[in-house]
C-alpha cells in the first residue's frame, strides 16, 4: 500500500512536508478522510480545518480555503493563508498570531514604500524648484 | 463562550469550527468514559452475587439446608448493591458538599 505524505503549500513557501498516516478535511459536502490506499482525488476546500496524524502526533491546520490534490499517496494542499498547530484548543490563537505578524509585515512594507514615494516626490519638487 | 466576531471572517470561521470540533471530541470521550463506567459497575454488582451464590450452594449442600444458599445469594445482592452505591457516590455527591 502506498504510504501517504502531506505537503502544505502557501505563497510564502512550504509550511509542511511530512509522512502521514491519515488526514481529515472538509469540502462543500462535509468531512472526508484520506487513508493509505485511497483512490486519487481533487477537492476544493472551504475556509476551515484540516486534521492529520504524522509521526509527531496529531496536527491541525487552519486554512483559508484551497485545493487538495491526492495523487499516488502524495497529498498536496495549496492555500493562500494557513496556520499549523499541534493543539486544537490553541489553533485559533496561533492563527491570530500568524495573521497579526502578516499584517505587521504588510504594514511595515507599506510604510517603507510610502516613505520612498514621499522622498521621491520631495526630491522631484526640490529639483523642479531648482 | 463564543468569542466576539473579529474583522477577519477567516479567523471567525476557524474559531467556530475548532470550537465545534473540540466540543464533539469531548462529547465522544465522555461517551466512552460513561460506557466504561457502566461496564465496571456491572462487574462490581455481578461478582459478589456469583461468589456468594457459589459459597451458599456449597454450604447448603454440606449442611443440607437450601435456605443457606438463598440467604447468601441475597447477601451477595446486598454486597453488590453496596459496591455499586460506593462506586457511584463520588459522582452523585452534592457539588456544594466540601471534602473533609
Amino acid at each position: 500500500m502506498t504510504p501517504l505524505s502531506l505537503v502544505l503549500r502557501t505563497p510564502s513557501g512550504v509550511l509542511l512536508d511530512t509522512p502521514i498516516s491519515r488526514l481529515q478535511a472538509e469540502d462543500i459536502d462535509g468531512w472526508f478522510g484520506v487513508a493509505p490506499g485511497r483512490a486519487d482525488l481533487i477537492a476544493v476546500l472551504p475556509p476551515g480545518l484540516l486534521v492529520f496524524s504524522d509521526p509527531v502526533g496529531e496536527g491541525f491546520v487552519a486554512l483559508a480555503g484551497g485545493v487538495l490534490d491526492l495523487d499516488a499517496g502524495r497529498c498536496r494542499v495549496m492555500t493562500h493563508r494557513a496556520a499549523l498547530s499541534r493543539d486544537l484548543d490553541s489553533l485559533a490563537a496561533d492563527l491570530e498570531q500568524v495573521l497579526r505578524q502578516r499584517r505587521a509585515k504588510h504594514d511595515a512594507r507599506t510604510s517603507a514604500l510610502n516613505d520612498l514615494i514621499r522622498e521621491a516626490l520631495q526630491r522631484l519638487a526640490r529639483e523642479e524648484r531648482a | 463562550m463564543t468569542p466576539p466576531p473579529t474583522r477577519d471572517p477567516f479567523l471567525d470561521t476557524v474559531r467556530r469550527k475548532a470550537a465545534r470540533m473540540a466540543s464533539a471530541r469531548r462529547e465522544r470521550q465522555r461517551f466512552w468514559q460513561s460506557l466504561a463506567h457502566v461496564g465496571v459497575l456491572g462487574w462490581v454488582f455481578v461478582i459478589p452475587v456469583i461468589l456468594f451464590a457459589f459459597v451458599g450452594r456449597l454450604l447448603a449442600r454440606l449442611s443440607g439446608q437450601p435456605a443457606l444458599a438463598v440467604g447468601l445469594i441475597l447477601l451477595g445482592v446486598g454486597v453488590g448493591a453496596y459496591g455499586v452505591w460506593h462506586q457511584l457516590r463520588p459522582s452523585v455527591r452534592d457539588p456544594e458538599e466540601k471534602e473533609p
